[in-house]
């Protein structure tokens, strides 16, 4: 019923070209997985992928110790390394769009973007005076103390803020959620301070 | 010549010496600072533009000068803040649209300011430049063609392909197989397209798979190609016969792994109609192959078991009612290449059909043309279960969608429900919180596109009426598999309708509502599903005939319990919500009156017709009455006061706060404004409701922007302490009650091009009263907040 045994091709017959061919792909599947156990972590695109080392932490954390003067705190030292993920990320985003420019300016021209967009926007829609006022009535004891008209400005100026912060966080986000931010083993390990 | 030669490369020298010592050597200049311009085409012909500027380097009113064929729809509206200022305003243009155009800013003093320009336009292009200082003339360019953005796409797709190492594993293996040139080429082509579709769609965070899940699916079907090769060559044919389906698969993955590779394949370059054409033209080209293979497959199937002409073949294939009494053929053996020998297209036929069809078992009759009632081939022929798994998975995610359908109308009575019992796996049984991850989103995708790419159901439907007609359609279906096949094709052929699209609007919905790691385990969990179900079916395949139907029953009453179990689950938690409230009580009356339907057409003896001889059918109106009222339960009840409904006791104070704080935060899913106020009165009391409101919707929105979706997923009370009436709670009166708590919110932030979780925290006193029956929120004092954004990182 086979037919391995039958059909002769260019004088070698199929059997013995099989068990050749047979062979060779079983060695070269055992190189094939060898070579991808070793080709290192999955990645994916490298233009869309951000990578924290343990280096970079210990680096970060040096110059941060050295710009506060003492050893940065648990908190600081995450904010310090997320400021160098989206300094990377603007570097990327820039690159990616098609701007053209070292890295210190796609970072600036990026960065300057997304404040200024961001600071437009909660300017072109500030609180209103039923939300400053229903603010006030659900916080009374953070006002207490005041006069009604101070504890008023107080409260705009807070939504203010809080809405310019909210716009430039979410046009940032806009930004870093196209990139893949990826924490080695060893940056896990030096961010929870071990 | 020489001599001429040698005077040319010296006088370039000379000249090149010369321009270097006269050339500027100053350092680069410094960037003083930057301008944003933003051109975004809203509706076809009108642009939203938007310059900002920072305020040293303003030298009076920022202005954009509409370029020729455009004019100004409105007039701009300038916002100045302490650090700079802004100018937004409308553009309507002429047919020939803004590209090609050059803007003109003006208000910007400083020479050394550059002006940063993004323009994003309707068809999904975008563009961004970084003038040179000084220049305040914006040129927009024109699009890239169509030609263009294809060739780069495909080009990038060929490139990709040649990156895989698994992929020449596979393609050694073809060769070595037999397969001709012919189909090896046509795979190629299919892996580029496809890998054009895959990108397109990532690029959109359609789909989201990581390269180490393409990495093991590419391996794995290498290994079952040589692992075939090794056994029996005639396996790996029959693995190999197409393998262009294979390489369409995988090109979709490799391509939706990596996005932003080709550029045209990202939003840069590529409009959207552009590439939903070549996806749609993708999407065209696989299905018609899979039809033509998977006839193909029965038509050859049928004629090795003794189909007596290529008609009766074709209409075997096609479902065709035909009694084969023939015993099964060996076939003649063909050459290798040519066409696959008979028996291992038969296997293979099974690989593609019967792997998917085998749970519909009756054993009386041989109306299949995939091989029910006709004996298994020879052990030795049969392709490796790895391979027929293989096969299998990628043909029942695929197949139901498009060769289901076709055959299930033209032949209702004898549908072939197995296909859309595999569609189950994806819903039924591993919902979003299953808890397996296996990284990836393959083809499950392909299933929701194609069954559901419309998105029909969730453009009219809530999720929990999209739940609800999946889980009922595929009860019926498991119906059908437990009763083997006495189900009435009147209730099943709605219901095989109903099962693709509503599965696929809710996993469409969960897809949207979710970011990549969820759907990686909506997925991940669906193939898991399917491979278990089809290992399932493979075994009853292995044992004898007369346990195949025990064990197809057996897979239903499974899938019928679990069903059942889950939209019990879903009754439990929705009573206890609606019980813990207090105050009202639903009255289902749907479902009472599906239970008098049922009552009323609930078959009764008839003596008479008994005497006679008579046997009228037994119709089936009331189980399908009975299912309805079990399964619409929650649907079309009444809300009535509950007399009994006492006071909260502190024991259960947990529950009734946390249940106001889900009602009250719940309500801002709600896009009607007066319906979203009602809903949110039904658990604050009167006098609060404008100020939550107000204070709520400010910060569930924060930092979002027209067209944002925020969607609150989970209220969750952390903290709760009775706390007395506080003296600033004015006006406490008794029957009261005031907690000390702190929960937390999580919205669910939709933008345009990603969607991301925000978390509120907040601390505070609740005050509880009883009003119209029911426990309400009061009055709120919030002691503190904290607005906590989700990590970016996605590992």
């Amino acid at each position: 019923m086979e037919t391995d045994d039958a059909t002769p091709r260019g004088g070698v017959s199929v059997a013995r070209l099989r068990r050749s061919a047979t062979t060779a792909v079983v060695a070269g599947f055992l190189l094939g997985m060898v070579l991808l156990a070793f080709s290192g972590p999955a990645g994916g695109d490298h233009s869309r992928r951000i990578e924290v080392r343990g280096a970079d932490v210990r680096r970060i954390q040096a110059e941060e110790g050295a710009r506060v003067g003492r050893e940065p705190t648990a908190g600081e030292l995450r904010a310090a390394v997320e400021g160098y993920v989206r300094r990377e990320a603007w570097v990327l985003e820039g690159r990616r769009s098609g701007r053209l420019g070292d890295e210190a300016t796609l970072r600036a021209a990026i960065g300057s973007r997304l404040e200024l967009l961001g600071h437009a926007e909660a300017s072109a829609a500030p609180p209103t005076d039923a939300e400053v006022r229903a603010f006030l009535a659900l916080r009374p004891e953070r006002y207490a103390g005041m006069a009604p008209s101070e504890a008023y400005d107080r409260a705009a100026a807070e939504l203010m803020e809080e809405a310019v912060r909210a716009a430039v966080e979410r046009m940032e986000h806009e930004v870093l959620g196209r990139y893949r931010i990826v924490y080695d083993r060893a940056a896990r390990a030096a961010l929870a301070g071990e | 010549m020489r001599v001429s030669r040698l005077s040319g490369a010296w006088a370039v020298l000379a000249c090149s010496a010369a321009i270097a010592c006269t050339a500027p050597t100053a350092a680069p200049a410094q960037d003083s600072g930057f301008a944003a311009l933003t051109v975004v085409e809203e509706v076809p012909g009108r642009y939203r533009v938007e310059l900002a500027a920072p305020a040293g380097a303003l030298s009076g009113s920022l202005a954009v000068v509409p370029p020729r064929g455009c004019a100004m729809a409105g007039a701009p509206r300038e916002v100045r803040w302490r650090g700079g200022a802004a100018v937004r305003m409308e553009m309507a243009c002429d047919a020939d649209g803004i590209r090609g155009q050059a803007l003109r800013l003006e208000g910007i003093g400083d020479p050394a300011l550059r002006v940063d320009v993004e323009l994003r336009t309707l068809d999904g292009r975008e563009y961004a430049a970084l003038l040179p200082p000084g220049v305040r003339e914006a040129i927009l360019p024109l699009p890239p063609g169509l030609a263009a953005a294809g060739a780069a796409g495909l080009g990038a797709g060929f490139g990709r392909g040649f990156s895989l190492p698994a992929l020449w594993l596979l393609a050694a293996c073809a060769v070595l197989a037999g397969v001709p040139g012919r189909p090896l080429a046509a795979a190629a082509g299919a892996f580029a397209a496809a890998y054009f579709a895959g990108g397109w769609l990532a690029g959109r965070e359609e789909l989201a798979v990581s390269l180490q899940a393409v990495r093991l699916l590419t391996l794995l079907a290498a290994a079952a190609a040589a692992l075939a090769l090794t056994r029996n060559a005639r396996a790996g044919v029959a693995a190999l016969a197409s393998p262009w389906l294979l390489a369409a698969l995988l090109g979709a993955l490799a391509g939706a792994a990596g996005p932003s590779f080709p550029p045209a394949l990202s939003s840069v370059g590529t409009g959207i109609a552009q590439a939903a054409a070549a996806l749609g033209a993708t999407a065209v080209l696989v299905g018609a192959g899979m039809v033509a293979a998977t006839f193909r497959w029965g038509a050859r199937g049928a004629r090795a078991e003794g189909a007596s002409s290529p008609a009766d073949a074709r209409r075997v294939a096609a479902g065709g009612r035909q009694v084969s009494s023939a015993p099964p053929g060996d076939g003649a053996p063909g050459p290798v290449g040519d066409q696959p020998p008979p028996v291992a297209s038969s296997s293979h036929g099974r690989g593609a059909g019967q792997g998917v069809r085998q749970l519909d078992v009756d054993p009386t009759v041989t109306n299949s043309p995939y091989g029910r009632g006709v004996p298994d081939a020879p052990a030795g022929d049969r392709p490796s279960s790895a391979v027929l798994l293989l096969l299998a998975a990628a043909a029942a995610l695929v197949v139901p969608a498009l060769a289901g359908l076709p055959s299930l109308l033209a032949e209702p009575a004898g549908a072939p429900f197995a296909e859309l019992f595999l569609a189950a796996a994806l819903l039924g049984f591993a919902g979003p919180a299953s808890g397996l991850r296996l990284g990836a989103a393959p083809a499950v995708t392909f299933l929701l596109l194609l069954t559901a790419g419309t998105g029909l159901p969730p453009a009219f439907m809530g999720i929990e009426v999209v739940r609800t007609a999946a889980l009922a359609a595929l009860f019926v279906v498991a119906g059908r598999l437990v009763l083997g096949g006495r189900v009435d094709a009147r209730y099943a052929l709605p219901a095989a309708v109903l099962a693709p699209v509503a599965l696929g609007g809710y996993l469409r919905q969960l897809m949207a509502e979710t970011a990549a790691f969820p759907v990686s385990v909506l997925a991940g969990a669906a193939l898991a599903a399917t491979l278990v179900l089809l290992a399932g079916q493979r075994f009853a395949e292995l044992v004898a005939p007369a346990w195949r139907a025990r064990a197809g029953r057996g897979v239903g009453v499974g899938a019928a319990v679990l069903i059942v179990a889950a939209r019990l689950g879903d009754h439990l938690r929705w009573g206890a919500r609606e019980a813990v409230a207090g105050g009202s009580l639903p009255i289902p009356l749907l479902a009472l009156g599906l239970i008098a339907v049922a009552v009323l057409a609930w078959p009764r003896r008839r003596r008479v017709a008994e005497a006679l001889g008579f046997h009228a059918p037994k119709g089936t109106l009331h189980l399908a009455a009975l299912a309805g009222a079990f399964f619409l339960l929650p649907f079309g009840t009444l809300q009535v006061g509950n007399p009994f409904s006492p006071p909260a006791p502190p024991s259960q104070a947990d529950h009734l706060v946390a249940d106001l704080l889900h009602g009250t935060y719940h309500a801002f899913n709600l896009t009607d404004e007066a319906e979203l106020y009602d809903r949110l009165s039904q658990s604050v009391t009167g006098t609060l409701v404008a100020d939550l409101y107000l204070d709520s919707r400010r910060r569930l929105r924060a930092g979002t922007a027209e067209g944002d979706e925020v969607t609150v997923r989970e209220v969750a009370l952390l903290d709760l302490h009775q706390a007395p009436l506080a003296a600033s709670m004015a006006g406490t009166e008794s029957g009261e009650a005031a907690f000390r708590a702190s929960w937390r919110v999580t919205a669910r932030v939709r933008h345009l091009q990603h969607v991301h979780e925000r978390q509120n925290l907040y601390a505070g006193t609740l005050r509880l009263r009883m009003e119209d029956g029911r426990w309400k929120l009061a009055d709120v004092v919030l002691t503190g907040e904290e607005r906590i954004l989700s990590p970016w990182s996605s590992q």
